[in-house]
């Protein structure tokens, strides 16, 4: 909303530059947070439902009352501030005692409803005050038959077949838009009332619920649903709840299971994928290695050439080795011939050690 | 410089669709002192704890009786409270008078509600822009043919029917212990269900003690008046040790306020003709005060402090208690 | 909000009830503002004299004098509950103008009404007394207007109206069966009342009571106690010229209130005395 800061948010006597009250609007915005309330008109009454936070456990069981009867024949539910709900429903009240008492007949549901609307909308005019934050769902049901009423923050009024105010009021709505409103009696109202309020309630807390209808059942008196049947109405919408997940469940492994299969195929594929290029690979490899030993065969047939080359050249070179030995060679028996010719002993080994040590002992000796 | 311009006026939403001086004048409700309300199959308690501004002067009430059936404990602005007490009062005698029999609480408690929310009972103190939302909590406590109620009103012009409830400074701490313990409530006895409130108040209690001084409980039920237990009749639930006689002060003199003076006499009445009991309260009596809740509140020994409770209290305006 | 009366205002009388016409929010808040600075800041509005009354010219005239009316209401208790009689006929003057006129009237399931004197006014009361079951109903708490709380309710109305010099011209019976205790009661125009265990409005309390007196016991069964109800019925239409010999018993037990349909009892006219009233009255003819 463009209005904060402007300006011209402030006060319900004024309009903004592109023609809203923006007041009006913030008002209707705490209807928005608050638990979700429907109404539905069956083929014989019509029934209200509204979703309950529990603020605090120790709260008594069905106290905090959001549906009013406010003359037999008639009642409402309010969404939004409790308080201003009561309001309306005292206006309420004053009205149909008010026609009772100047007609003496019961106010028709068209009569109250415009004329809480007119009341609503008052409250959108002056300064001084500041509109109702409820939304208003009226049940009636006189000579016209049973009828269901929205009077809205902004004074506005509409007559429904079924809606939905408060928090869950998209997906209430959408799920009112499939039920078959004009098969269904108010039996079966309840059920699906029900059925809705849980579904809509998003979070894990809490809440109760509160149901009322006016039908034949109740001798077209606007009541609280007995008891008994709003319990079974609400194990019912537990169990659709309860159904719903487990479908969601279901659903959930249909499509593991699905990506299971997926996955299965996937894997194989990659699998043949896989054992294709491995033969492909062992195929090259098998080439590859096929080449590299023919290449080896190669390399060692080199190779050998090479060593023979090499040995027929070592054997060259100890030839010439040998060649170039044999006058050394020669030499040296010549020489060993001559000396054994001389006579000339060398020294052996042990005796030549005995000479070194007498020498070392004769220095030592003199030093000390 | 950021302002919030859309708390000045009880006419004004926010954009997100709050009124924050309703929301403001809640907050007023846990500035002023604790108070407990709760309930068993036959009885309703209230329990609250008084403030004095000053050590010389006394402690403001905070449980006022409307009529034989039903009372109520303030927390917030008390001349807020008392005019609703007025009202509440006004409203009791003149269905007294018309019916003769005694308001439903349900009906008086709505009306109350609508009535506050901007000054003239909740819900128009919320609406108008010349009035603002009463600034103070009620718990209703009183039986009628339904059988116990302890309802709380709202400065929102909302209203709850509780099982258990606590409001004020630090209550929080009060209702964590209620939480705990609300579901044996059913089934206690009165004397039970006046030591729960105890200990609950106790819980909120910041420092010091409870005493006979700085706190006052309330019984109504079956076949017993709205009667207000303070000082010495109050005594012995403090000090823990549950006198029978007690007990019997607000059997026997169910229907009339006694207090202070008024109680007097009956005490030593009391004293002269059950030696024993008497012995017990001629024993304590001055010390008690201090000796005596030390010693309840040691064997009680449980949650100081507690839990978050309401912001810090200062110095309170004297206005609030 | 709208200032709405407490649901006993109807109590204070005409003229204490808000008119609804539409208001602004600025008007609404006037109404109260208009009173004077003794007026009360809460609870309910002080009483005060109609300003028409204090007009100058003719002085205002009330109802002087009742136009259609009926006669005698009877009510007895008995074991397990209450039953109330009266005929159905609402007179005018002396014309037998209305032979089909329900005089007596369930308010909820514990409790039911029977008048005698102006019947306009008595379906005033009814209205009153309907405005509150309604209210009773849309609180939807359980609670409902108990037998004595509505004995009591009329006492304040009828004696407020007497009040202003105007009152409902009307003797009321009330009776009802709640907490397994049969009640009964009665109030009159002018706001006196009283509960017994048998009672009669009109004539009915100087031609059946004394049959009641002598007859009566608390612990009757249905059947004596319809008998001796018969009994004082046929003896109120045999004394009571404003009468016809039709009708109506409403009974009040614990499984609610039952109201017959209209029926006649068999008279017999030859008792020798009938055949000459004056010969035993001197001085009348």
């Amino acid at each position: 909303m463009s209005g904060i800061g402007s300006g011209y948010d402030l006060s319900t006597s004024t309009f903004s530059p592109d023609g809203r009250v923006f007041q009006t609007d913030y008002a209707q915005k705490a209807v928005d947070n608050s638990g979700t309330v429907i109404g539905i008109r069956c083929k014989d009454g019509v029934v209200l439902g509204a979703e309950k936070q529990l603020i605090s456990k120790m709260l008594e069981s069905n106290s905090n009352r959001r549906t009013f009867p406010v003359d037999r024949h008639a009642g409402v539910a309010c969404a939004g501030l409790a308080a201003d709900g009561r309001a309306i429903v005292s206006r309420a009240m004053a009205e149909a005692n008010n026609y009772k008492s100047f007609y003496g007949d019961p106010i028709p549901g068209h009569v109250l409803a415009e004329r809480l609307a007119t009341y609503t909308h008052l409250f959108n005019m002056y300064w001084s005050v500041r509109p109702f934050g409820v939304s208003t769902l009226l049940a009636s049901y006189g000579k016209e038959g049973p009828h269901l009423y929205l009077v809205e923050p902004s004074g506005t009024m509409h007559r429904y077949f079924g809606t939905a105010v408060g928090k869950g009021r998209q997906g209430a709505k959408n799920e009112i838009e499939k039920l078959k409103l004009e098969e269904m009696s108010c039996r079966e109202g309840i059920t699906a009332v029900a059925k809705i309020l849980h579904q809509v309630h998003d979070e894990e807390k809490g809440f109760e619920m509160e149901l009322a209808w006016i039908c034949e059942d109740s001798g077209r008196q606007f009541q609280r649903v007995p008891q008994q049947l709003a319990e079974e109405a609400e194990a019912a919408a537990k169990a659709a709840r309860l159904e719903n997940q487990e479908q969601a469940l279901g659903k959930l492994d249909t499509s593991l299971a699905e990506l299971r299969q997926e996955l299965a195929a996937a894997a194989a594929e990659l699998r043949q994928e896989l054992a294709e290029q491995r033969k492909e690979l062992r195929q090259e490899l098998a080439e590859q290695s096929k080449e590299l030993a023919e290449q080896r065969k190669e390399l060692c047939q080199e190779l050998a050439e090479q060593r023979k080359e090499l040995l027929a050249a070592v054997a060259a070179s100890e030839a010439r080795v040998a060649a170039a030995q044999k006058p050394l060679v020669d030499l040296v028996t010549a020489a060993m011939s001559a000396l054994a010719d001389s006579n000339i002993q060398p020294l052996p080994h042990a005796a030549r050690q005995e000479q070194e040590e007498a020498e070392a002992e004769a220095c030592s000796g003199s030093d000390s | 410089m950021f302002r919030n311009q859309y708390d000045t006026d009880v006419t004004t939403w926010s954009p997100q669709g709050r009124i924050f001086q309703i929301e403001y004048a809640m907050e007023a409700v846990k500035q002023g002192s604790a108070a407990v309300g709760l309930k068993s199959k036959e009885y309703a308690v209230l329990a609250t704890l008084k403030r004095a501004p000053s050590e010389l002067s006394s402690y403001q009430r905070k449980v006022f009786k409307i009529d034989d059936h039903m009372g109520i404990a303030i927390s917030g602005l008390t001349a807020d409270g008392r005019i609703l007490c007025r009202y509440m009062r006004n409203e009791c005698l003149n269905h007294r008078y018309v019916y003769d029999s005694a308001m439903p609480l349900g009906r008086m408690v709505r009306q109350v509600a609508d009535k506050a929310q901007v000054a003239d009972k909740a819900q128009v103190g919320t609406q108008r822009s010349w009035k603002r939302p009463y600034g103070v909590g009620l718990i209703v406590a009183g039986y009628d043919e339904a059988g116990p109620h302890v309802f709380y009103n709202c400065p929102s012009g909302n209203y709850y029917d509780y099982k258990a409830f606590a409001m004020g400074a630090r209550s929080q701490a009060a209702k964590t212990y209620l939480e705990r313990q609300f579901e044996s409530f059913g089934g206690a006895s009165l004397d039970e269900l006046v030591k729960h409130a105890l200990h609950a108040l106790q819980a909120s209690l910041q420092d010091g003690e409870l005493t006979d001084k700085n706190c006052s409980v309330a019984v109504v039920g079956k076949d017993t008046t709205f009667t207000l237990l303070e000082d010495e009749a109050l005594a012995p639930y403090i000090t823990g040790a549950l006198a029978s006689a007690c007990y019997c002060f607000c059997r026997l003199f169910a229907g009339a306020l006694l207090e202070d003076e008024a109680l007097a006499p009956y005490i030593t009445a009391v004293k002269e003709e059950e030696p024993e009991a008497a012995g017990m309260e001629a024993e304590q009596p001055a010390a008690e005060a201090e000796g005596g809740a030390a010693a309840a509140a040691g064997g009680e020994g449980e949650q100081q402090g507690g839990g978050g409770g309401g912001g810090d209290e200062g110095g309170a305006a004297p206005m609030q208690e | 909000m709208l200032h709405r009366p407490p649901s006993h205002s109807a109590a204070i009388g005409p003229g204490a009830v808000p008119c609804l016409a539409l208001p602004t929010p600025a008007a609404l808040e006037q109404r109260q503002q208009l009173g004077a600075a003794q007026a009360p800041s809460c609870g309910a509005e002080a009483f005060t004299v109609d300003p028409a009354a204090l007009a100058g010219g003719q002085p205002r005239k009330h109802t002087q004098y009742p136009y259609v009316t009926g006669t005698s209401v009877l009510g007895i208790t008995y074991k397990d509950g209450v039953l109330l009689a009266s005929d159905t006929l609402g007179a005018y003057g002396s014309t037998k103008r209305y032979k089909s006129f329900e005089r007596l009237r369930k308010v909820n399931d514990v409790c039911a009404v029977g008048a005698s004197g102006e019947l306009s006014d008595f379906q005033y009361i009814m209205r009153l007394l309907e405005e509150l079951s309604d209210d009773d109903f849309c609180m939807d708490d359980g609670h409902h207007l108990k037998p004595h709380e509505v004995h009591s309710y009329l006492c304040r109305v009828l004696y407020n109206r007497r009040n202003k010099f105007d009152p409902l011209w009307n003797s009321i019976v009330v009776g009802g069966f709640y907490g397994g205790k049969p009640f009964l009661g009665t109030v009159g125009m002018i706001g006196t009342n009283y509960t017994d265990e048998h009672v009669a409005t009109g004539f009915g309390n100087h031609l059946a009571r004394p049959l009641m007196r002598e007859k009566h016991r608390p612990d009757m069964s249905e059947e004596e106690a319809t008998a001796l109800m018969h009994e004082c019925l046929k003896v109120c239409y045999y004394r009571d010229k404003n009468s016809i010999n039709k009708f109506q018993l409403a009974k009040v037990t614990a499984e609610g209130v039952t109201i017959s349909e209209p029926f006649a009892l068999e008279t017999d006219w030859n008792y020798k005395l009938f055949a000459n009233p004056a010969a035993n009255a001197p001085g009348t003819w």
